[in-house]
This record gives C-alpha cells, structure tokens and sequence, in this order.
C-alpha cells in the first residue's frame, strides 16, 4: 500500500519549505512552485512523509493512500 | 500560572495594546503571551483605532482571505510617506499578473545563481575593518550588503549603492526630510525607467516597462509604485534581521559556537531567528465588509493589525515558543507572511542571510557586544537596530 502526494498548485506560496526539508521529495519550477518529484512513495516513506507535510506554511501538501 | 509562559494571567487593556511595542522592545514575550491570552482578537485605540489579532490560527486565516480584508488600502500603520507600493498593496485580480511577471527572479534556482555573488558582497564589508577587531554592524556590514544586494537585483549602477543605502535608511526611519526624501528616490526610479525605455537591458526595470497587465502596457505611475516596493521592501527588512540575528548571537556565545562548528544548523538556525524576531512585528489589512474572527464582529471599513510576532510565539503553533531552537521543525512561522502576499523575496533574504552568518562566523572570532557602545534601538514598521557595536578578534584580510 503506497502514498500519493500532491501538492496543491493554488495553495502553493513558494515558500519552498518542503523543498528546504526534502529535496529528494519536492522539487521547485523555475517560478518557485512545488511540485513531488515523485507522486508515488513508498510506505516506508510514510513519517517522514507526515513530517514534512506539516512544514508547509499553507498546508498545500497532502498525502493520502493508495 | 500559565505552564508556557509561567506567567500569572495578567488583565490587558484591549484599548491600550500596542502592536509596534516589538518595534521599542527587544524581547516582550510576556506582553505577547498576556495580550493573546486575555484579548486575541484586541480592539486597540492606538494608530486610528484597529483589532489586534495575536493567534497563528487568526492571523494566518485572515491573511489569506484577502477578499474581506484588503491590502490595497495600504499595509502599514502608521502609514508610510509613499505611494501605495506594487503588488504589495493591491488585491486580486491586478495582484495576481503583477507578482506572476516578478517570480521567476526570485524563484529559489534563480535566487542561488547569485550564491557567490552574495558571498563576495559579505567578504568585502568584512574586509574593511576585519583587522581593526571592532565594528558597527549596521553601517560597515548590513548596509553594504543590502545596498549592494538591491542595486545588482534591481539593476541601478555600482555606483549609485552608497546614495540607495544612505536614502533608505533615512526615508525608513520616518524624519522630518522623509518626504523630501521620498520625492530624491521617485525621481531616481522614474530616470532609471527613462534610462531602461531609451536603452533595454536583462534586468527587472526593463521587464517592468515591457509588462502588460489586463492585455495593456503599464504605466509610469505602476511603473514607480512596483519599482518602490523592490527597492524598499528589502532594505531595512534585512537589516532588522541581520542585526538582530547578530545581537543575539553576541550575548549567546555557546550557541554561536555551537552553530560555528556545524553549518548544516545554519538553514534551520536562520528560519528559527526569522520566527524568533521577526523583524515586521504586524501588519495592516483593511475590511471591506462588515466581518468576524473569532466570534467577535469587526465593521467594514476597520484597520485589522496580522500581528505576525505574536503568532510566531504562539504556544499552540510552536512548542517552547520564547527559545530559539536551531532545529524546530516543522516551523511553519509567519516572519515572510502567508497567502498570495508572501514575501517576494524571502529567498533573497534567505541567502544573504546565509552568506552573512557564514562570514561572521568564520571570520569574527569571540564575537561580543561593546560595553562601552549601547545598542540603539528605532521605532518603525520594521523593528529597527540603528547601532549595534560589535568586538572581536582581529583577523585577516580575505583579499
């Protein structure tokens, strides 16, 4: 059972947290934005999956199963 | 007894709560704590009268509903002296096209191209009076490097640098000449926007005098007010931070140690310092309908203060809120704002951060504060250090 990340490009500020957090996980456009490098993790990925999700000032990030 | 703050609760009086104390006072966490646990949404009878909003959950709501409260009737309170600066303070939908044509200047790939840049603008203050083992942080190293920062982001001449930093710091600071000054800088920016029109380069004047907003070509006037905000927003900002970040690492030295011995802290250092000073206490919205936080009812027509300090203390937000933790994470603060108005050039920001902390650390052993030289303090939108003399241990020339 994975995870899907998506980041929600309206939401997205650029504050580039996640991306400061996580630049395996989050990559940014030549604007800023952020997007998942991947859209699919792993399981195991799921803490630090939660971690940084939480470290978005705009709660754009979100992560359900499947 | 409040278990976060150890406090005895303390009656505020909402009318008299003053949301630029931060701007006077180094450290009122106290005040924080008491005005957002008795009052977190104050009706305070200060600067024309405004509700204070001190909970990271109302300050961040608010700042993003920007239908209910605007910025475009303009963000600081007490006014500043200028026209009313793009795109800070206008509303969707012009915001939108204004801030989009700026982004990718200032996106963080872009912002890191100028990393070495930046790292020889810290080197070359530091070299000026790296042997002498004393100096005045604000004049010999913060202005400097802002002042060389801007002019390369904004594309004026090298040479204007020392004219750019020396108007800021006096228009900011709100004196008797502020006008006179403010008209100086217009004058300054609309001969660039003559130079740019006449002669296009690659820079930011040039793209704003090609930008179309709603299928038209702006004018002069947006020309100016988007021009001002740059040249502006990162100017007494940064030094604010700069030389807070600086004071605080003179009285603490085990932590400056600590972050000297290990620089992967320093990002994490840096987002912590901006959430523990932050260096714009609060800013100002405007409702253009009669609303509510909190419960409580706020007419149309009222001055709202996002006081982002506060919010950045706010125990249900950040565990221990009044230490500085280097590694705090998440740290979701507010210090760059929230919303479509985040900062523009908070990565700016961060980088010269970076590169500052970087040099005073290598180079400015056994960093301490000058007994004999007292800190001054100034009252602004930004909280402001207009002095801030430093010791240390003589070292060498870089170059």
């Amino acid at each position: 059972m994975g995870l899907r990340v998506v980041v929600d490009q309206v939401l997205c500020q650029g504050h580039a947290q996640c991306w400061m957090a996580a630049p395996d996980m989050f990559e940014l456009d030549e604007l800023g934005y952020a997007q998942p490098v991947r859209e699919e993790l792993a399981d195991s990925d799921r803490e630090r999956t939660r971690q940084i999700v939480a470290c978005c000032p705009e709660r754009a990030i979100s992560v359900t199963d499947g | 007894m409040s278990p976060e703050t150890g406090t005895d609760h303390v009656d505020v009086n909402p009318a008299d709560v003053d949301y630029r104390v931060p701007s006077r006072v180094k450290e009122p966490w106290e005040l924080l704590h008491e005005v957002r646990a008795s009052c977190p949404v104050a009706h305070s009878e200060l600067y024309g009268g405004a509700w204070i909003l001190s909970r990271y959950e109302d300050v961040f709501a608010t700042a993003r509903n920007t239908e209910t409260f605007s910025s475009a009737d303009g963000v600081a309170l007490p006014q500043h002296p200028f026209p009313p600066s793009i795109p800070i303070e206008i509303d969707p939908p012009e915001h939108g096209e204004f801030r989009q044509a700026l982004l990718d200047r200032f996106s963080p790939p872009v912002v890191r191209r100028s990393l070495p840049f930046f790292r020889e603008v810290v080197s070359d203050a530091i070299d000026e009076f790296v042997e002498r083992g004393s100096f005045e942080a604000v004049d010999d190293l913060l202005h400097p490097m802002v002042g060389r920062v801007t002019q390369n982001l904004l594309g004026f001449p090298t040479e204007d640098m020392e004219q750019l930093t020396f108007w800021a710091s006096q228009s900011l600071e709100g004196g008797d000449d502020a006008m006179e000054i403010v008209g100086e800088v217009v004058e300054y920016i609309m001969e660039i926007h003559d130079q740019r029109v006449a002669n296009p380069q690659d820079d930011i004047p040039t793209l704003l005098t090609k930008l179309t907003i709603d299928g038209r070509p702006i004018n002069e006037d947006e020309f100016l007010r988007t021009m001002l905000a740059l040249f502006i927003a990162g100017l007494d900002t940064t030094v604010s931070a700069g030389s807070h970040i600086l004071e605080w690492l003179a009285e603490h030295p085990d932590r400056r140690t600590e972050l000297a011995a290990d620089r992967e802290l320093l990002p994490g250092a840096i987002e912590e310092f901006l959430r523990y000073i932050t260096p714009v206490p609060g800013l100002r919205r405007h409702t253009t309908r009669d609303a509510e936080i909190a419960g409580c009812p706020i007419p149309q027509s009222s001055n709202v203060v996002l006081f982002w300090m506060a919010a950045n203390h706010d125990p249900a937000e950040f565990a221990r809120p009044d230490e500085v933790d280097f590694s705090r994470s998440p740290n979701r603060h507010l210090a760059f704002g929230a919303g479509i108005h985040r900062c523009l050039g908070a990565h700016v920001a961060r980088q010269e951060l970076t590169c500052l902390l970087d040099g005073v650390l290598t180079r400015l052993t056994d960093l301490r504060l000058d007994p004999d030289q007292p800190v001054e303090r100034y009252e602004g939108t930004t909280r402001g250090i207009r002095e801030l003399h430093l010791l240390f241990t003589p070292g060498a020339r870089a170059s």
